[in-house]
């Protein structure tokens, strides 16, 4: 069989038989719709506009959260230092730094007991700081003080 | 995105038309089969991998399935001599038409016009009566000008099965067409 015909043989006498042609209708029909992809119409374009939007809003979001995370990673909350497990104990070695300051007010003379006593506010602040440089560690905390100081008053 | 589907079409209308009309056995069909896929790739846009050609074939495909599975579901539903819709699953050689243009014999003067229009319906009995999968791979090979890999991406299968499907179709056309040639 295949010596009376080989397969280019073949394939150019099927090729030679005339096809079922498409009508100018179908041209027509999807040119039309090229057409119309290439000019979106008014519910293409509003629907490009949401679409748009909704991209818009979400990478806002997402900007929103990666700050919020940020946020939640201050130093103070984040991991103390690398390579340390939870739980472990950590030799801590730091420097000790002490502010104290106050103030003193005097508040008038008040009586007590039949007795003028002059009486003054001391407000004071005494703040600690402790810092571990190796361990990059670092501790701080500020204590107020709120005193009335009462000593007898004198007139001359 | 326009300018490649559009430059597909003008390439390949033939071709596409020819895959469609192959699936549905109806011109009318076929048609809206080739304007459905493309109204389809205007809407999704083109694939951004493998072979935009093979991509379009391929939804074409799909969409001359799909008119007829709906039209074969329509017939099955519709009241006996109610629709008057033929069951298209069914090769009824009254309303199917072939993917060849077809010569009545009466129409021509000579008696080799004649015995030319007699071997065109031989050739043509032939491709219509190889099966399905085979008869797609030589009218996507042969009238759309596809690769044998094109031809795997349009219809998702390896390329040797696709290879062998057209070499079993050429064997069996050669078996038939010996007499005519």
């Amino acid at each position: 069989m295949t010596d009376l015909m080989n397969d280019d043989e073949l394939e150019s006498m099927l090729r030679s038989v005339p096809l079922h042609k498409p009508s100018r209708e179908m041209d027509d029909r999807v040119m039309h719709e090229l057409a119309e992809a290439a000019s979106p119409g008014p519910y293409r374009l509003w629907w490009r506009v949401g679409s748009a939007l909704a991209a818009c809003a979400a990478i806002v979001a997402l900007v929103l959260m990666v700050i919020s995370s940020n946020r939640q990673k201050a130093p103070g909350t984040g991991p103390i230092a690398k390579g340390v497990q939870p739980g472990a104990e950590i030799e801590f070695n730091p420097v000790r730094i002490e502010d104290r300051w106050s103030s003193l007010q005097p508040q008038g003379v008040i009586q007590v007991d039949d007795t003028p006593v002059r009486q003054y506010l001391q407000q004071s602040y005494e703040r600690v700081q402790l810092i571990d440089e190796e361990r990059n560690i670092r501790i701080e905390y500020t204590v107020p003080r709120h005193d009335l100081i009462m000593t007898p008053a004198r007139f001359e | 995105m326009r300018s490649t589907l559009e430059a597909i079409y003008k390439d390949h209308r033939q071709g596409l038309f020819t895959v469609a009309l192959s699936i549905t056995r109806k011109p009318d069909r076929a048609e809206d089969a080739v304007h459905d896929a493309f109204a389809r790739l205007c809407r999704g846009g083109i694939s951004p991998t493998g072979d935009p050609v093979a991509y379009a074939y391929a939804a074409v495909r799909n969409a001359a399935i799909d008119i007829t599975r709906k039209r074969q579901e329509m017939s099955i539903h519709a009241p006996a001599g109610g629709a008057g819709l033929s069951p298209i699953g069914h090769r009824d050689a009254r309303t199917n038409v072939s993917i060849y243009n077809g010569h009545d014999p009466s129409l021509t003067g000579s008696d080799q016009a004649a015995m030319a229009a007699e071997a065109e319906r031989i050739v043509r009995d032939a491709v219509e009566e190889l099966p399905d999968a085979q008869r797609d791979v030589l009218v996507m090979k042969l009238y759309g000008g596809l690769t044998f890999d094109q031809i795997a991406q349009a219809m998702n299968e390896p390329l040797s099965t696709v290879a062998s499907r057209y070499r079993r179709a050429l064997d069996k056309l050669k078996d038939r067409l010996a007499a005519v040639v």
